[in-house]
C-alpha cells in the first residue's frame, strides 16, 4: 500500500470510529466513498505474479571528457520496458544511480538525490524507452535489474518488480605510452628481446672477439685478426639482446591515498602504472601486476596486447580499500615475481612498509619505488595558519627521512610530485640503478 | 486545458462551496467560529489547488485530510449530509486529480497516456458517483443496529478488504 492508500484507509477508519464513538450516522456514512475508492483500487491493482513485463538495457560509450582535473567517459544508458500482457499497466521506473556515476541529462525522468525515476503507462503490447546520459570515472559498473513499481490508477496500491536487465561498463584508466622511457634493468630474461643484456650472444652491437671454436658460423670469423695471427682463427661476438621482466606493485590501501575534492592521489598512481605497463609491453618486455588493496588483484607475468588488456582490466577494477592500519607492504606475497624481475612499486609509503624492500633486495630483485608526493598533493588543502605550515614542514621532513631510509636499502627512489611527468624521473632512476648496482640507492 | 484540469477545478469549486456553506449556514450558534471554519476550508482548498503544480504528494494529501476533518466537524455541528458529503467527495476527487500517479503534467502526451487519463477519469467518476449514491441511500434507509454487531460488521468489512487486497496482489 502506498502512502496515499494508507492515508485514505486511515481516513476511512477514523470516520467510521468517530461515527461509532459519537453515534452519528452521517459521519459514519461519510466513510463510504472512501471505502468504495479503496475497493476500486484493490480491484485495479496489478498482479505481481504475471506482470508480463520485460526490460532491457543498452549502455553506449561515447567519448572521453575532462572537466577541470576530473577525467571521465561519457556514456548513455537506454532502458526499454515492454508490456507483453493483455492490459495497460501504470508503472514507475526507479533507477538508482551507480556510485561514481554522474548523470548529465535525464529527459523524461526526474532526479531525486541518487535516484532517477519516471512514471509511464504502457498499453498492451507497447514498449517505451528512457535514456539518460552520464559521466563515468575509472571503474567497473554492473547493472543487474530494473526496478519498476506497478500501481493501480489511483496510486493506492503498488507492487515492486525487479525486471532482469543486465549491462556492464568498464572504464579503463586513461593511460598512454611514455615515449621517452627506455628500460635498462640490471637483469634480463634469457629470451630474445630488445635490451642489451651485457652478455655475448646473437645481437647486433659488437661485444668482443674470442678464439674460434668448431661449430661457430663462418660469417662471424674475424678475418682481419686471423690475418694478423697466422694459424689461428677468431670469432666476433655481439651483445645478446633480451627482454626484461618487470613486476609492478600498486598500493591501494586507504592509508596510501589522499582525496582532495574530486582528485585522488591513488588515481595518479593507477594512471602511471597503466602507462608504464603499456610502454614496457609495447617494447616487448614481460610485465606483471599486483594491486594491494582490500583484496589482492594479480596479473601474472605475460607479454603482448592480451597482457595489456589484462592489466588495464585489473587497473579498471582497482579500488582503494583495506582500512586496517596494521597491514603493511611487508605482508605482500612475492612468489609471482621472478627474482630477476625489476620491481616498480607505486606507494606513498606508510610506517612499517620498509620491510618489503629488504625482502625484495634479499631475493635479488632490482627495486624502484615511485613515491607520489602526498605532502605536495595535500598542500592546497592546508590552511594558512602557522600551526598548519609547521605541520606541513614536519610531514615533509618525515617523508624525506623515510625515503632516505628506503634508499639506504639499495632501492632507487623516485620522489614524484604528481603534477610533473613521471617518465624522465623513472628513466633517471633506472639508469642510476643500473650503474650503481651493489651500491647505495638514491632519491631522484 | 485538459479534461483532467477542468474536472479538478470543478471538484475544487464544489468542495469549497459545499463545505463553506455547511459552516456558514449551520454554524450559526457558534458565532465567529463559522466564519473561521469557512476560512480554514478556503485555505485548505487553496493548498489543494497548489498541489497540481508540484509533483509532491504530501500537500494534496494533507489538504484532503484537513477537508475531511472539516466535513466531519460540520456534520457534528449539525450541518446536513447533503451539504458535507458532496464537499468531502469532491475534495477526494480533487486530490486524486491533482496527483495522478503518472507524470501527465510533465508534458508527456503519448497515446497511452491520453487513453490512461480518460480511463482514469471515467473510473474516478464512477467510484465517486457510487460513493455518493451509497451515502444518499444510507441516509434514506434507516437501520437500527446495536453497537456491538455494528463494530463486528466494520471489522469484518476491513478483514474482507484486506483478504481481497492480498488475493489481488498475489494474482
Amino acid at each position: 500500500m502506498t502512502q496515499r492508500g494508507l492515508i485514505v484507509a486511515l481516513l476511512c477508519s477514523c470516520l467510521l470510529l468517530t461515527g461509532l464513538a459519537t453515534r452519528n450516522r452521517d459521519v459514519t456514512l461519510l466513510s463510504l466513498p472512501f471505502l468504495v475508492y479503496l475497493a476500486a483500487g484493490i480491484l485495479r491493482a496489478p498482479s505481481v505474479d504475471e506482470p508480463g513485463l520485460a526490460a532491457e538495457r543498452a549502455v553506449t560509450r561515447e567519448m572521453e571528457r575532462t572537466e577541470g582535473d576530473t577525467w571521465s567517459v561519457a556514456g548513455e544508458m537506454r532502458i526499454t520496458i515492454r508490456n507483453a500482457s493483455g492490459q495497460a499497466v501504470l508503472l514507475r521506473l526507479v533507477e538508482p544511480v551507480q556510485p561514481g556515476l554522474e548523470p548529465l541529462e535525464w529527459p523524461d525522468l526526474e532526479r531525486d538525490r541518487g535516484v532517477l525515476s519516471g512514471w509511464l503507462v504502457l498499453g498492451a503490447g507497447e514498449e517505451r524507452a528512457f535514456r539518460y546520459a552520464f559521466a563515468a570515472p575509472r571503474g567497473r559498473y554492473r547493472w543487474q535489474a530494473i526496478r519498476v513499481i506497478a500501481a493501480d490508477p489511483f496510486g493506492l496500491f503498488a507492487s515492486e518488480l525487479m525486471l532482469p536487465a543486465l549491462a556492464e561498463l568498464e572504464v579503463q584508466p586513461r593511460a598512454g605510452k611514455y615515449r621517452t622511457l627506455s628500460l635498462p634493468p640490471c637483469a634480463t630474461l634469457h629470451s630474445p628481446g630488445t635490451l642489451p643484456a651485457r652478455l655475448a650472444g646473437s645481437g647486433t652491437d659488437f661485444w668482443g672477439v674470442r678464439e674460434y671454436y668448431p661449430g661457430d658460423p663462418l660469417r662471424r670469423i674475424d678475418w682481419h685478426l686471423a690475418a694478423r695471427h697466422p694459424g689461428r682463427f677468431f670469432t666476433r661476438e655481439f651483445e645478446q639482446e633480451e627482454v626484461a621482466d618487470t613486476g609492478i606493485i600498486l598500493d591501494a590501501r586507504c592509508k596510501a591515498d589522499i582525496r582532495l575534492g574530486n582528485e585522488s592521489l591513488f588515481e595518479h598512481s593507477v594512471r602511471a602504472a597503466g602507462s608504464l605497463a603499456e610502454t614496457l609491453l609495447s617494447q616487448g618486455h614481460r610485465v606483471s601486476l599486483l594491486v594491494f588493496g582490500d583484496a589482492l588483484a594479480t596479473v601474472f607475468p605475460g607479454y603482448s596486447r592480451v597482457q595489456l588488456q589484462r592489466i588495464r582490466h585489473c587497473l579498471a577494477n582497482a579500488k582503494v580499500g583495506l582500512t586496517d592500519s596494521r597491514v603493511t607492504l611487508g605482508y605482500l606475497p612475492l612468489g609471482m615475481f621472478s627474482t630477476r624481475a625489476l620491481m616498480v612499486i607505486f606507494s606513498s609509503l606508510a610506517p612499517g612498509d620498509r620491510v618489503l624492500f629488504g625482502r625484495l633486495r634479499a631475493r635479488g630483485n632490482q627495486v624502484v619505488l615511485v613515491c607520489p608526493d602526498a605532502v605536495a598533493f595535500a598542500t592546497p588543502g592546508v590552511g594558512p595558519e602557522m600551526a598548519d605550515r609547521l605541520a606541513l614542514r614536519a610531514s615533509r621532513a618525515e617523508r624525506r627521512l623515510e625515503l632516505r631510509k628506503v634508499a639506504a636499502e639499495h632501492v632507487c627512489v623516485v620522489d614524484w610530485s604528481v603534477d610533473r611527468p613521471l617518465a624522465p624521473l623513472l628513466q633517471d632512476a633506472l639508469r642510476a640503478g643500473r650503474s650503481s648496482l651493489g651500491r647505495r640507492g638514491a632519491i631522484r | 486545458m485538459t479534461l483532467r484540469h477542468l474536472l479538478w477545478a470543478a471538484c475544487l469549486a464544489l468542495a469549497l462551496l459545499s463545505l463553506a456553506a455547511a459552516f456558514v449556514l449551520y454554524g450559526g450558534s457558534l458565532g465567529p467560529v463559522r466564519w473561521l471554519g469557512a476560512g480554514v476550508v478556503l485555505a485548505l482548498i487553496l493548498g489543494l489547488s497548489l498541489g497540481i503544480r508540484t509533483s509532491e504528494m504530501a500537500l494534496p494529501l494533507a489538504c484532503l485530510v484537513g477537508l475531511v476533518v472539516m466535513g466531519a466537524t460540520s456534520l457534528l455541528l449539525g450541518a446536513p449530509l447533503y451539504l458535507a458529503a458532496p464537499g468531502v467527495v469532491a475534495a477526494l476527487g480533487a486530490s486524486d486529480l491533482a496527483n495522478p500517479p503518472v507524470g501527465l503534467s510533465s508534458g508527456s502526451s503519448s497515446a497511452s497516456n491520453c487513453r490512461h487519463e480518460r480511463v482514469h477519469v471515467l473510473w474516478l467518476g464512477l467510484v465517486l458517483g457510487m460513493g455518493l449514491l451509497l451515502v444518499a441511500s444510507g441516509s434514506v434507509i434507516s437501520l437500527d443496529i446495536p453497537f456491538l454487531p455494528l463494530l463486528l460488521f466494520v471489522l469484518l468489512a476491513l478483514f474482507c478488504l484486506d483478504r481481497a487486497f492480498r488475493r489481488v496482489k498475489g494474482g
